[in-house]
């Protein structure tokens, strides 16, 4: 296993130090552990079919300021994917610098890395991270606010995100993954890759503050540069919708993105438009089990020409599975996709043990 | 036939009275939410103790109330999470989890000792516990604030 301790991870390791401070308020750590084994019919470059990993996150407060970390380590990396600065001006209205998750949609700022909390073993399409094919931003490097109204028994949450946009330069990785891959700016490396302007906005409605029930509707704009392809730049302007709506026994979590996008291409451009979904219901037989599917659908994608560069883009595919929380902080799922890209269909059978400590 | 009762069965009767009477005292719980803090309590209502320890911002006359996890009793943590938060246990440290992930905030403090949770409530400002009424009594820096539960069990 290659682990390389670079800048970030040494950021990381000084917020961990915060905790051996005694004069600190309070601080916590959760470690998210994963096995998981993949294996996908008609994928010759699949490899490898196990892979290990593990999501460290910390976090510390001293009075109204608080320090945040999030690290992946896999048998690939060690990333630091979340490092951030904040300062809470008054209860739940929060400034924050640094590396932090994109705002958009639900799954992006709701499950970060953890797999364990997510149902299923797979993210959505558009909800994919940057480095496993996704279309949109994932990480960005800026300022984040974040504020949130209460009233009555509900709240609204606000957050506005400003932050660096990712380069798009080609990839072949021992994931298989090939083509162009959007690349987030690294803090150990800052001066890699150019990296434009990205901002986004976010609503969102909670009915029940004790619940993560929640609808919500957001925007983003980004210009991405992009080397190593006869496309210069795009430019990315997405709106979108999400809700996650928990019932008795059935928990409904959708996204959908309406995105119009531009590619220069020396001194032609040319427009698209596309718009991109998911559905996914939960059904919760009892406290242990959780039957779950997933269908997810694109429309005009053939026509644009963001699309056309991302070949690692599945259109449409369609997911079911049965997770099984076998102790209170282990869960082991079992999933089938079968997905559509680049004019071929998928099937991937997953099977993964996750788990959540302490 | 009238037989006079013995003295001996007057006393049987009398141990057998003070055992039921005795153990129906043992059955009896009410839990409190205290505090060691000087605090302006306003009464919460029962969604607003749920929020308090779900880890939302709470207060009380303005002032930030911090709860601390009592964790020293088995029945009393059954109780809190039926009758307090209403949730099952799993589903209570997921919204914990779950939140921490998102706003970086640390979950509440937790204390299976009730001489440390006492310093705790003793040296945080406006910090506010759970416990057995019984157990607040003994401690002159523990005040009730309100009662949350009453019951046998």
């Amino acid at each position: 296993m290659h682990i390389l301790l670079n800048a970030q991870t040494w950021l990381f390791l000084t917020l961990c130090s915060f905790f051996y401070i005694p004069a600190l308020a309070s601080e916590d750590l959760l470690i998210f552990p994963e096995i998981r084994a993949l294996d996908t019919n008609g994928d010759s470059s699949k490899e490898p079919d196990t892979t290990a990993s593990v999501d460290l996150f910390a976090t510390a407060q001293y009075g109204k300021l608080r320090l945040l970390g999030e690290v992946f380590i896999s048998e690939n990396d060690v990333a630091a994917e979340r490092l951030q600065i904040g300062y809470e001006f008054v209860p739940d209205n929060s400034i924050w610098l640094g590396r932090f998750h994109n705002p958009i949609g639900y799954w992006n700022i709701q499950y970060h890395h953890g797999n364990y909390l997510q149902t299923s073993i797979s993210r959505p399409e558009i909800a994919k991270l940057e480095h496993n094919g996704g279309l949109f931003p994932s990480h960005l490097f800026g300022v984040l606010l974040e504020t949130t109204q209460y009233t009555g028994n509900g709240a609204q949450d606000y957050t506005f995100a400003a932050g660096t946009s990712p380069e798009l330069r080609p990839v072949f990785n021992k994931q298989g993954l090939s083509g162009l891959v959007l690349h987030p700016l690294e803090i150990a490396n800052p001066g890699k890759g150019r990296h434009k302007l990205n901002l986004t906005a976010r609503f969102a409605y909670r009915p029940d503050t004790t619940e993560n029930t929640q609808i919500g509707l957001f925007a983003t704009h980004v210009e991405i540069a992009i080397s190593g392809s006869s496309a210069d730049a795009v430019a990315l302007s997405t709106a979108g919708l999400f809700a996650h709506w928990e019932m008795q026994n059935l928990t409904i979590n959708s996204s959908l993105f309406f995105t119009r996008d531009t590619v220069e291409s020396g001194a032609s451009r040319s427009s698209g438009s596309f718009s991109s979904g998911y559905l996914q219901l939960d059904y919760l037989f009892n406290n242990h089990w959780i039957l779950f599917a997933r269908a997810e659908d694109t429309v005009s994608e053939n026509a644009d020409p963001y699309l056309n560069l991302m070949q690692n883009f599945s259109a449409r595919g369609q997911v079911a599975g049965l997770r099984w929380d076998f102790t209170r902080r282990q869960a082991l799922k079992l999933e089938v996709s079968q997905k559509d890209r680049a004019g071929k269909t998928f099937i991937t059978t997953g099977l993964n043990w996750t788990a959540m400590f302490p | 036939m009238n037989r006079p009762i013995s003295t001996i069965s007057w006393l049987l009767m009398l141990l057998l009275m003070s055992v039921q009477v005795s153990a129906q005292d043992d059955k009896q719980q009410t839990l409190a939410l205290v505090t060691a803090s000087d605090i302006e309590f306003e009464r919460l209502t029962p969604n607003a103790v749920r929020k308090l320890f779900l880890g939302i911002p709470v207060s009380s006359n303005d002032q930030p109330l911090t709860v601390l996890l009592n964790n020293n009793s088995d029945l009393l943590n059954e109780i809190f999470l039926q009758k307090v938060v209403y949730m099952s246990e799993r589903h209570y440290e997921r919204m914990l989890v779950s939140q921490t992930f998102r706003t970086g905030r640390p979950r509440p403090a937790k204390f299976s000792d009730h001489g440390k949770l006492v310093e705790a409530l003793k040296s945080t400002p406006g910090s506010v516990s759970l416990m057995w009424q019984k157990d607040a009594d003994k401690d002159e820096a523990i005040h009730v604030l309100q009662i949350l539960w009453q019951g046998r069990h």
